[in-house]
């Protein structure tokens, strides 16, 4: 338990930023769960009468928990897991693109463009990957590659909210939320959806990981990368922990004549609880998890096997909604094999092709949650991630 | 908070102000395309900045983190009604953040500005916040909180708190993947003038502004009776 007696009694309290737990102290006293929505089961249920409380899983869970690693900016399927020998042949073919084909950041000629990585195979699955993988490589028969999934949009902001959230326009709950909203099994004060954003938060903002619509406590927590994890976790300079003690002592003396006078107010209890939660919270380790874990490697789009010549060196690659690679490990997903295919020059997915929407629908079903059943009623109809439904990719379920 | 301290500029309509936001998400860096967007910049004047949450900028990508947490609807849809929640992010940002430390201040000042007894300022400190006289022991104990509190501030020191002239920021550029640093440069926080501050107070008004934070932050403030 090194980390945690680094930890101060108060965390609220104290008022040098050196003892501020760091990003990496804290999750360490989650149990080392990142994105864990089991987090939330950890701790004793908790009565509540406000609307829109989760029921449970709706069939045996294959995965408990989610680690989503969305690599923000669209990576290369080409460069990465997808390699296309007939890139290589047609190096710096020049064609055009003509009518619907044609590119939104068109820009004059556009050329194949090989990729500058090699490629090779691993593990006993023979897994495709560029040789710049190398730890990964040691566990590629665990992952489960999938080339199929297509999205509709080829802007960062708007793919990203698609991936996170179901929908294009920022505003939908996101994956985490509808996953807490589904299985956090009610105690409603310690995040069971937390965020490890980038030193620069992705386009799109911290929409990305919002409730939406959902109630607040399905909100993902980012947990910042520098200084103290969560926000106004510290008090303002100069405030002790002493001085914060004295006003917890008052505060809940004053709110104890309050809960007389409302007895049958529950909330009102929940919320005299959740200030002495907030002091306890990076203090209390909970149980070692030891529930299957499902991690999901995906970007908001992949890229074109072809694009402009960029200030006439550069030959990158343009945004591509209609191919992309993903993997996932775990959580009772297929292991050691690559479903799905892109054509002959990674253009656009062609077998096991299926929308976002279903692989949405897959990751749901995989925690024990039917998408047509998790819904929430919200401006006049039942929303659900997966927006008008989807269907499952059984080709990914082990 | 702001009909309690008295700071509420109550003009309706017009241009959307800009309040000040928890700094650390203020200067967050936030990816825009091939670039990074530029920090919030809180309006100059308090009284521009302190106007109902209604009339507050709203950016799709950058959301005020205090009402977030209190199921701030989303820009989309029209809401009849907020959902209600207790989490704990609520407690961080009433109990911790910056506006309620300021609203308490500026009441705590507003009362004693009016040279009124301790008692006295007591009773208004739950009349402005509760909206109804303290009872007896009520009283006694946060006078008996205020004597304590201003024992303790009175060996505090607070440092000034100025907006800076200029951030770092680093971020991680797109096609090297290199972590880069640059300055951005907020010139228009040469004219902030500041809420009040702990370092504008004396001991016995950072006393009484402890009792007006835990008022509100008490669940008779917080929930309707």
């Amino acid at each position: 338990m090194p980390i945690r007696s680094k930890l101060p009694a108060f965390p609220c309290a104290g008022t040098q930023t050196s003892h501020a737990p760091t990003r990496r102290d804290f999750i360490y006293g989650l149990g080392s769960s990142l994105g864990s929505v089991a987090l939330t089961a950890l701790l004793a249920e908790e009565a509540s009468a406000e609307m829109g409380v989760s029921t449970g899983p709706h069939h045996p869970a294959r995965a408990k928990q989610v680690i989503f690693l969305m690599m923000e900016g669209g990576p290369s399927h080409i460069d990465t897991f997808d390699p296309k020998p007939t890139l290589d042949r047609r190096h710096l073919e020049r064609f055009t693109r003509k009518g619907a084909e044609k590119s939104a950041m068109e820009s004059g000629s556009r050329y194949y463009v090989k990729s500058p990585f090699r490629f090779r195979r691993v593990g006993q699955s023979g897994a495709d990957m560029a040789e710049n993988w190398e730890s990964l490589a040691t566990v590629a028969d665990e992952l489960c590659f999938y080339r199929g999934c297509q999205v509709d949009s080829v802007n960062h902001p708007t793919a990203l909210y698609q991936f996170n959230c179901g929908n294009r326009f920022g505003g939908d709950p996101a994956l985490g939320s509808w996953i807490n909203y589904g299985l956090g099994r009610i105690n409603q004060n310690l995040p069971g959806f937390i965020v490890l954003p980038e030193l620069s938060y992705p386009q799109g903002g911290a929409a990305n990981w919002s409730n939406g619509f959902l109630p607040a406590r399905y909100q993902g927590t980012p947990l910042r990368p520098t200084g103290p994890p969560i926000l106004d976790l510290t008090p303002p300079t100069g405030v002790t922990s002493e001085h914060q003690r004295r006003n917890l002592d008052l505060l809940a003396s004053l709110n104890q004549r309050h809960a007389k006078n409302h007895p049958q107010e529950e909330s009102l209890r929940a919320r005299m609880e959740a200030y002495e939660l907030a002091f306890r919270m990076q203090t209390e380790v909970p149980a070692a998890l030891d529930l299957s874990t499902l991690v999901v490697w995906c970007g908001e789009f992949g890229r074109t096997p072809d694009n402009g010549v960029r200030q006439g060196t550069a030959y990158g690659r343009d945004h591509n909604p209609k191919a992309m690679t993903i993997w996932l490990a775990g959580g009772g997903c297929r292991a050691g094999e690559t479903i799905g295919a892109t054509d002959e020059l990674g253009a656009e997915a062609v077998e096991e092709v299926h929308h976002i929407r279903d692989l949405h629908v897959t990751l749901l079903h995989l925690l024990g949650l039917d998408d047509s059943r998790l819904t929430y009623y919200h401006a006049g109809r039942f929303k659900q991630l997966s927006q008008f439904g989807g269907t499952l990719i059984n080709g990914l379920i082990g | 908070m702001l009909v309690a301290s008295g700071e509420l500029n109550r003009t309706v309509g017009g241009i959307p102000n800009r309040p000040e936001i928890n700094p650390e998400v203020a200067f967050q860096p936030r990816t825009v395309m091939g670039s990074v967007a530029a920090a919030w910049t809180p309006n100059p004047l308090p009284q521009q900045r302190h106007r109902r949450s209604l009339y507050a900028l709203k950016l799709r990508g950058l959301s005020d983190p205090m009402l977030e947490v209190f199921n701030k609807p989303g820009p989309d849809f029209s809401c009849e009604r907020r959902d209600t929640s207790t989490v704990t992010p609520q407690v961080f940002s009433l109990l911790n953040g910056k506006n309620t430390l300021a609203r308490s201040l500026a009441l705590a000042a507003d009362l004693l500005a009016a040279d009124a007894k301790d008692e006295q300022a007591v009773d208004q400190c739950f009349e402005r916040i509760l909206s109804r006289t303290p009872t007896p022991p009520e009283r006694a104990a946060c006078l008996a909180h205020w004597r304590d509190l201003t024992k303790l501030e009175a060996s505090v020191n607070y440092p000034r708190q100025h907006l800076p002239l200029k951030i770092q920021r680093t971020v991680i550029e797109e096609m090297t993947g290199e972590m880069v640093s640059f300055f951005e440069h907020l010139p228009a926080h040469a004219d902030f003038v500041p809420d009040l501050q702990p370092a504008d107070c004396d001991a016995r008004t950072r006393g009484l502004a402890s009792i007006c934070l835990v008022l509100f932050n008490s669940n008779e403030f917080i929930t309707v009776d």
